[in-house]
């Protein structure tokens, strides 16, 4: 089943084109990661599929159901940057932060009980931040705010979660561990998980497949298709796209 | 202490405690999500509405609550308006209909000499002529803000931390923020009467940045903005009664020694 559907999409910002022509589909189980360089459009798809922008052309269903009549958005858990988002003094405790992801999953009135918070403790314990539970939310470091809000995308234990840039502010050592902790939850609990990364040499080594993006869709498969692909070869120029996978293809790890 | 309990004999003591107290109460609310939000000073912008709408009360003749109330909503609604459709800047927009508000309010003050002493409460105050009519409508109207805040905590929440989230978790945010704006609006006509249009947003602002100087999550944030904010009002009445100072002044500077202790306390952690 494909919960991510797109049809040749085209989004603009007045003149300037942010997106042409793209079409893709995510399935159920799925580990795509999105990349592409600065002004490529990668944001600008995931506001289109979430429904924060207006498509200047083609459609997204989740689901099955176009993207502008979807309700159901506790089956979608969403990490954004933390870098561009997070007050440094905003008083929330992190399982504050981590319970208001619930709101997804309730209509007006939106009250969030005691037996709420069970999901909330099962959501901090997946992702390991239980002992921080009563620490202020801009006392924590990059890694451990993305963890925070990893959880928050969790605790409806949607089927698709995505994630913008999630490494964006962390170090190379915590970067490593938190897609090993994505690629866990997308093998062991079997969620579909898109994420967007500046980061293809790292990415290609936990993620199933990569949708390289520069307004438009330039290439979708695996990592190891992804270094000698014919698309990439015509995009970048022989053996360019080497560069973005590092000085040898790597082999993946996953298995 | 012979003294506070006969202050509290007066009638006009007891309105001005209730009346302030209460209002005092929303304006610390409202105040919490307001500041985190950086729309701290539209307590300001409004509160020019409410003397423009205060003085058209009072040329018409007319309780000036009944014309402020319904009017500073109208303004209010109409920033958001501003800066969400046409494309100008919150704090532009803010100072857009203030200006306009007090220019209004100037030519009406000129028009009607007759009033121009009643408009100088509207400036600074005057909770201890607050009468019964008002602190029955202050009451009434305080308990709707503060259980509308209370309906809409988990999603105000949401918005104040990162709007573009809450959007994405399905909550309708254009509507909470018109809830939150005409709260707002309701609570800077009641305020005006306590510390009139000069200090109003001092009573939206002190209570929430004191409280965010100390808190350890959000739900403690909001009770001590509420805590700071009743105290400030009763020491302010009490403080302003046996020295002969003016009430709302007091209850302001009351307001900023709670900040200055906090601040402290915040650094000696």
């Amino acid at each position: 089943m494909n919960l991510i559907e797109i049809k040749n999409v085209c989004v603009r910002y007045g003149p300037i084109e942010a997106l042409c022509s793209i079409s893709l589909a995510i399935s159920a189980g799925d580990y795509v990661a999105i990349i592409g360089p600065n002004g490529s459009g990668k944001t600008t798809l995931f506001k289109a599929i979430l429904n924060l922008l207006p498509l200047t052309e083609g459609s997204i269903s989740l689901y099955g159901t176009d993207a502008r009549r979807f309700t159901q958005w506790n089956k979608i858990g969403y990490v954004p940057q933390v870098s561009r988002n997070l007050h440094k003094g905003f008083p929330a405790t992190v399982r504050e932060i981590v319970a208001s992801g619930i709101l997804s999953a309730k209509s007006f009135p939106r009250m969030i009980f005691g037996k709420d918070y069970s999901k909330v403790i099962k959501a901090m314990e997946t992702v390991g931040v239980c002992d921080l539970a009563e620490r202020l939310i801009g006392e924590l470091s990059g890694g451990q705010q993305q963890r925070v809000f990893l959880a928050r995308a969790m605790v409806n234990d949607p089927d698709l979660l995505l994630l913008d840039e999630p490494t964006a502010a962390i170090d190379p050592a915590t970067r490593e561990q938190f897609y090993r902790t994505l690629r866990e939850i997308n093998t062991q609990f079997g969620k579909t998980i898109v994420l967007i990364s500046h980061d293809a040499s790292h990415i290609g080594h936990f993620a199933a497949k990569l949708a390289y993006l520069d307004k438009h869709l330039v290439f979708f498969g695996g990592f190891d298709q992804f270094c000698i692909s014919p698309e990439m070869t015509r995009y970048f120029g022989p053996h360019a796209q080497h560069l973005i996978c590092g000085q040898h293809c790597p082999m993946k790890e996953k298995q | 202490m012979n003294t506070i309990l006969e202050a509290l004999q007066y009638a006009f003591i007891q309105r001005a405690l209730v009346g302030g107290v209460f209002i005092g109460c929303c304006c610390a609310f409202l105040g919490v999500f307001l500041v985190l939000r950086r729309l701290s000073l539209i307590g300001d912008g409004l509160a020019h509405v409410g003397l423009a709408a205060g003085g058209l009360g009072l040329f018409l003749n007319t309780q000036p609550l009944w014309v402020s109330i319904p009017l500073v909503m109208f303004a209010s609604l109409w920033i958001l308006w501003l800066s969400d459709k046409a494309d100008v800047y919150a704090d532009a927009a803010i100072g857009l209909v203030s200006a306009v508000s007090v220019a209004v309010g100037i030519i009406l003050a000129s028009v009607g000499r007759g009033f121009n002493i009643d408009l100088f409460s509207f400036l600074f105050g005057s909770i201890l002529a607050i009468s019964m009519h008002e602190v029955i409508l202050s009451v009434a109207l305080s308990v709707i803000v503060i259980g509308m805040v209370f309906l809409f905590y988990h999603e105000l929440f949401a918005i104040a931390f990162e709007e573009e989230y809450a959007r994405v978790l399905g909550i309708p945010v254009e509507k909470i923020n018109k809830i939150l704006i005409l709260c707002t609006a309701v609570t800077v006509s009641l305020g005006i009467r306590v510390v009139g249009t000069m200090l109003i947003s001092s009573l939206i602002i002190f209570p929430a940045i004191t409280a965010l100087q100390i808190a350890r999550g959000f739900r403690l944030a909001m009770l001590l903005a509420a805590v700071f904010s009743t105290l400030s009002v009763l020491i302010g009445v009490f403080v302003s009664y046996l020295a002969d100072l003016p009430t709302g002044a007091t209850i302001v500077l009351i307001n900023f020694a709670f900040f200055v202790l906090s601040f402290i306390i915040k650094k000696m952690r």
